[in-house]
């Protein structure tokens, strides 16, 4: 049976090792219905760990703005 | 897994093609059993913010509105350096903004890890009022004292910290808090520093419970 994806929400949040984005799906299936999460990671280019709270947002300001370029390629909406 | 349609019991027609079992108690004292409608997630952020700044746990995405619900906080905080850090305890805010006060720059709801100690009954700040301690531990030439809470809320406390009685401050402290509080389009949660001074910070690593509904 066919099925339908469709997103419901997007979170972003910066992980340990990297910025994520988690996409929830809703998906369809005739009257059946169930969600699902979809987990989009990018690596931070240095370990977070010792560095000054200026080069750590620096860090993670760079690597939201890589996962936002691999998002926008997903097409999502 | 099977699938149930409920009967109409609540008024709200929509409630369908739930799984896992919970029981809801509608207005009459009827309950049905249907299922937790929550898809729960946890995320674990990488926290630094510097004195008067604010660093982001999670958010939701605030172009697509959805519904969900925060369950629990988890919030572990250490010295960034030995010798400069802020107070892990009395300068650490959690804050929690949901729909309008997200883009109102208002947070909803605010606690500091100082709240949660007395969430619990304020065991550990007034334990560390009569150095009260568990035991101490020395890190470097400085020594802590140690406190870990006798009893936890079930909603939540300050479970561990070190104490630095020279310093007047809490290098490290580990709390949780179960908020149980949900957003109808938009969430947003920070690590607030309430420290004045731009150079003194905590790191931090905070999991978030949360869950969206189907």
């Amino acid at each position: 049976m066919a099925s339908t994806r469709e997103v419901v929400a997007i979170v972003r949040y910066p992980g340990r090792k990297g910025y994520v984005a988690e996409i929830w799906l809703r998906i369809r299936q005739g009257n059946r219905t169930r969600m699902a999460v979809d987990r989009v990671i990018e690596p931070y280019d240095q370990p977070l760990e010792g560095l000054d709270p200026k080069t750590v947002r620096r860090v993670k300001e760079r690597a939201l703005r890589r996962l936002e370029k691999r998002l926008g390629e997903l097409e999502l909406r | 897994m099977s699938t149930v349609d409920l009967p109409d019991y609540t008024g709200y027609s929509d409630i369908q093609n739930v799984y896992g079992d919970v029981k809801i108690y509608t207005p009459s004292g009827l309950w049905v059993v249907g299922s937790d409608i929550i898809t729960a997630r946890a995320v674990a952020s990488a926290l630094l913010p510097e004195g008067g700044g604010e660093d982001l746990i999670f958010q939701t995405d605030p172009s697509t509105s959805t519904r969900g619900r925060i369950r629990q906080i988890g919030l572990r905080l250490r010295e960034p350096s030995l010798t400069s850090y802020a107070d892990a305890v009395n300068d650490a805010v959690i804050r929690v903004y949901l729909d309008d006060d997200v883009d109102a720059g208002n947070p909803t709801i605010e606690l500091y890890v100082w709240d949660l100690d007395v969430l619990n009954g304020g065991e550990i700040t007034n334990r560390v009022g009569r150095e009260l301690y568990d035991t101490t531990i020395t890190v470097d030439s400085d020594t802590w004292e140690v406190y870990y809470a006798k009893n936890v809320s079930v909603r939540g406390g300050l479970s561990f910290a070190c104490y630095n009685r020279d310093d007047g401050k809490y290098p490290r402290a580990s709390s949780w808090v179960s908020l149980d509080c949900e957003w109808l389009e938009k969430v947003k949660i920070t690590l607030y520093n309430d420290n004045t001074n731009p150079d003194l910070s905590f790191y931090g690593y905070a999991v978030v419970l949360y869950g969206l509904y189907p």
